[in-house]
C-alpha cells in the first residue's frame, strides 16, 4: 500500500488496517499441504479404477475390435463409427491431469475429429442437453456433441496452466443449433456456422448469464447491471450476434440484487426473463417487459420460493416450472412443484400438475406435454407425464446411477441424460496445524445416460 | 508495502524443467521449487482470497487450493515463468466454485469447519463488517489497487474484467468504506 498522505480519510484508514492485519497471517507449513495432496487424489483413482473395471466388461461385449478400431481411428469429416457403441465409450479411463496450455486460449479452428472424451479433472459441466440418442454437453472448458454412437469435441478452451498469461474464463452458455454453434464465455461469443469446423470471436457488451435466439438471426443476452446489480440489462442481435443493441434494463421487483438471469425466447418478440424470483415476459421482442403473475393452485400450501427459466416450444407454448415451500430461499426443503404452461405466448398460464418435491426433485421439461421429474437423493425412481400432468408414469430404478445426480436432460420420456457429483472428500481438523481441505479437487462430475426410461443406467462420460 | 510483482519468477533455484522421472532426486527437487513459490506467493493469494470471500477460513482453503492445483501440475510447468497471475486467477475461479459447492453442502447439512483462532483473524474480525459491505468485485479490485498496489489492467487481468470496470468496483468500494452508501 502506498505510504502516507495526510488527509487519510475512512477508507484509506480501513484498507491501511485491512493491510497491516491481513499481513500477519499465519502461512501453513507447505509440507501440510503436500501431504494433503497425495490424500486428495486418491478418491479419483477409486472412480478411475471402477471406469476400468467397467472397460473389461464393456470390452468383453463390444468387442476388442471395435474398441481399437474406436481408438485409434479419428476419422475426418465427423461421421461417427457405427460400430462404436456408447457403453464402450463410456467405460474410458478419465485422463488424471488436464493438459497445460501453452499459450491463452482462444478460438481457433477445431477440426472435427473423432475422439474420446472424458472430462477432466478440474472440469464441470454447465448444461446438458439430451437429443434422440446423442445431445451435446458443455462444460466449464468444452463442447461436446453425441450423435449417440460416438462422440465429438466441437469446442476446446482449456484451463491455461501456470505461467501463461491472459484470463482464462469458464464458458457459461452455448447455442446449438445444427451447423450454427454459439458458445459465450464471459464477454465473448465464439461463432461457428460450419459445425464447429471453424470459429470465430465477437466481443459482447456485457457477460451475459442469460442467451436464447428467438430465430437463427434474432437473439439476446441478459446480465445483471448498474447500481449494485439492481438491474437487468438486455441485449437484442438482428443478424447473428455480429451487432447488439442495448434494450431497456429491467429493474428488479424485490430490490435484491439480480444474479444468474436466464432467457427463453419463442421467437423474435416473445420471450421470457427470469433470476429465479421473478418472471418477466415480453411480447415486443425485450422493449418492455411485465411481471407474470402465474395462477397458483390452492393445492399449492407453501410461499413462493423460486421459478426456472421456461421452456418453449412450437405453436406459442411454454412451460414453467415454480417451486413453493415452507422455507423460500433455502435450498434442498421439501415442497411443492408446479408445472405451468401458456398455449397463447403467455397470455394465459393455467396449473396443469402439481408434484410434492422432497427437497431436491430434478426436473426435465421436454415439451408442453412431457416432464420427467427424478429425486436424487433416493434415485428409487423416475416419472414420467407425456400429457401434461394428467397422468404420471412411474419407472422403478432397477439398476440405480452412481454418486448422486445434480441435473438431467431427458429427449423424450425414455433417453434421458443425468449428471452426476462424487461426493465432496472428508474435510478433517487435525489436531495441530490448520485444516487442509481438499477444495483443490472439484468434485469430479460424470454423464450416465438411460435409454428405458430410467430403469437402468450406464456411463456415457466418465 | 511493495506493489505486488506479478512478473517475479520463482527463486532462480532450479532450472526450467519439463518432464520429471519419479526419482528420490526430482521429487525433492518438486518440493523445493515448489516451496519457493509457495513461500514468496502465499501471502499475496491468501490476501487476494480474502479480498474475494470476506472470510478467513474460506480464504485460507482458497490459497490451499490453489497451490495444491500449482503442485498437481508441477510436472508440466514452466517454472522460469511467474506463477502469482496463474494462482490469483486459478483463486478467483476457485472462490466462485467454492461458492457452488459450499451451498450445496449446507443444503445437505455437512459443517463446515473453521480455522483455528489467530491474532491477526481475531484483529480482521474488527473489520470485516465494513469490508462486507463491498461486493466480492469491489473488495477485490480495492485490495489488488490500493494495497497490493497493482495498476487497473493487471488487477482487470486477474478479475477478468477491463480496467475502467476495476476502477469504478474499486471507487464504489471507497464510497461504501466512507459510509456514503
Amino acid at each position: 500500500m502506498k505510504p502516507g498522505r495526510d488527509d487519510v480519510t475512512r477508507d484509506d484508514a480501513l484498507l491501511r488496517r485491512w493491510d497491516g492485519v491481513t499481513a500477519r497471517a499465519a502461512r501453513p507449513p507447505s509440507s501440510d499441504l503436500l501431504a494433503r495432496s497425495r490424500l486428495a487424489t486418491s478418491g479419483r483413482g477409486q472412480f478411475v479404477a471402477a471406469a476400468a473395471a467397467l472397460l473389461v466388461i464393456a470390452v468383453g461385449t463390444a468387442g476388442v475390435g471395435v474398441w481399437i478400431s474406436f481408438r485409434n481411428g479419428p476419422i475426418a469429416g465427423g461421421s461417427a463409427s457405427p460400430s462404436s457403441t456408447p457403453s464402450a465409450a463410456s467405460a474410458l479411463p478419465s485422463a488424471t491431469e488436464p493438459p497445460i496450455a501453452s499459450e491463452a486460449p482462444t478460438a481457433t479452428p477445431n477440426p472435427l475429429a473423432l475422439v474420446l472424451v472424458a472430462l477432466r479433472q478440474y472440469e464441470y459441466v454447465v448444461e446438458v442437453h439430451r437429443i434422440g440418442a446423442g445431445g451435446w454437453v458443455l462444460t466449464s472448458e468444452r463442447l461436446m456433441l453425441s450423435d449417440g454412437t460416438s462422440w465429438r469435441q466441437c469446442l476446446d478452451r482449456p484451463m491455461p496452466g501456470p505461467g501463461t498469461s491472459g484470463p482464462w474464463t469458464p464458458n457459461t452458455a452455448a447455442v446449438v443449433d445444427v451447423a450454427t454453434i454459439r458458445v459465450f464465455a464471459a464477454a465473448d461469443m465464439l461463432l461457428s456456422t460450419d459445425a464447429c469446423a471453424t470459429w470465430s470471436d465477437v466481443s459482447l457488451p456485457i457477460a451475459p448469464t442469460g442467451v436464447s435466439f428467438g430465430t437463427m438471426q434474432i437473439g439476446f443476452i441478459a446480465a445483471a447491471v448498474g447500481s449494485n446489480n439492481l438491474s437487468a440489462g438486455i441485449y437484442r442481435t438482428a443478424d447473428g450476434g455480429a451487432h447488439w443493441v442495448a434494450m431497456p434494463t429491467v429493474k428488479s421487483v424485490t430490490r435484491m440484487p439480480l444474479a444468474n438471469l436466464r432467457l427463453a425466447f419463442a421467437d423474435a418478440d416473445h420471450g421470457w426473463l427470469t433470476d429465479g424470483q421473478t418472471l418477466w415476459s415480453t411480447s415486443n421482442g425485450a422493449r418492455s417487459w411485465n411481471a407474470t403473475h402465474l395462477p397458483v393452485p390452492i393445492s399449492v400450501s407453501g410461499s413462493f420460493d423460486s421459478v426456472q427459466v421456461p421452456v418453449v416450444g412450437p405453436a406459442a407454448e411454454a412451460t414453467v416450472v415454480a417451486k413453493y415451500d415452507r422455507a423460500p430461499g433455502m435450498d434442498g426443503v421439501s415442497g411443492q412443484l408446479v408445472f405451468y404452461r401458456t398455449a397463447d405466448m403467455g397470455a394465459h398460464w393455467t396449473a396443469p400438475a402439481v408434484v410434492a418435491d422432497p427437497g431436491m426433485l430434478m426436473t426435465a421439461v421436454v415439451n408442453s406435454t412431457t416432464w420427467v421429474v427424478a429425486d436424487p437423493e433416493t434415485g428409487s425412481s423416475v416419472r414420467a407425464t407425456t400429457d401434461g400432468g394428467k397422468t404420471w408414469h412411474t419407472t422403478a430404478v432397477s439398476q440405480r446411477w452412481p454418486f448422486r445426480a445434480s441435473s438431467m436432460s431427458f429427449a423424450d420420456p425414455t433417453h434421458g441424460w443425468l449428471i452426476v457429483d462424487e461426493p465432496e472428500p472428508p474435510c478433517p481438523q487435525p489436531s495441530v496445524g490448520f485444516r487442509i481441505c481438499d477444495y483443490a479437487f472439484v468434485p469430479p462430475q460424470h454423464l450416465v445416460a438411460t435409454d428405458d426410461g430410467g430403469a437402468t443406467w450406464h456411463t456415457v462420460l466418465p | 508495502m511493495m506493489p505486488l510483482d506479478l512478473s517475479a519468477s520463482k527463486t532462480a533455484a532450479e532450472p526450467t524443467r519439463h518432464r520429471v522421472d519419479g526419482s528420490a532426486a526430482t521429487v525433492a527437487a518438486d518440493a523445493r521449487v515448489f516451496e519457493a513459490a509457495y513461500d514468496q506467493a502465499w501471502l499475496p493469494v491468501f490476501r487476494f482470497a480474502l479480498a474475494w470471500t470476506n472470510d478467513w477460513a474460506a480464504a485460507e482453503d482458497l490459497a490451499q487450493e490453489a497451490f495444491l492445483r500449482l503442485w498437481n501440475r508441477r510436472d508440466t510447468v514452466d517454472w522460469s515463468e511467474p506463477v502469482l497471475p496463474w494462482l490469483l486467477v486459478t483463486t478467483r475461479r476457485s472462490a466462485t466454485d467454492r461458492f457452488r459447492r459450499l451451498r450445496r453442502s449446507l443444503t445437505f447439512g455437512v459443517p463446515v469447519a473453521t480455522a483455528p483462532d489467530s491474532d491477526a483473524r481475531l484483529e480482521w474480525l474488527d473489520l470485516r463488517a465494513g469490508f462486507g459491505r463491498l461486493s466480492p468485485l469491489e473488495r477485490s479490485a480495492l485490495v489488488l489497487t490500493v494495497v497490493e498496489d497493482l495498476d487497473a489492467a493487471a488487477a482487470g487481468e486477474i478479475l477478468g474484467i477491463e480496467a475502467n470496470a476495476v476502477r469504478s468496483a474499486a471507487s464504489r468500494g471507497r464510497q461504501k468504506l466512507r459510509g456514503e452508501r
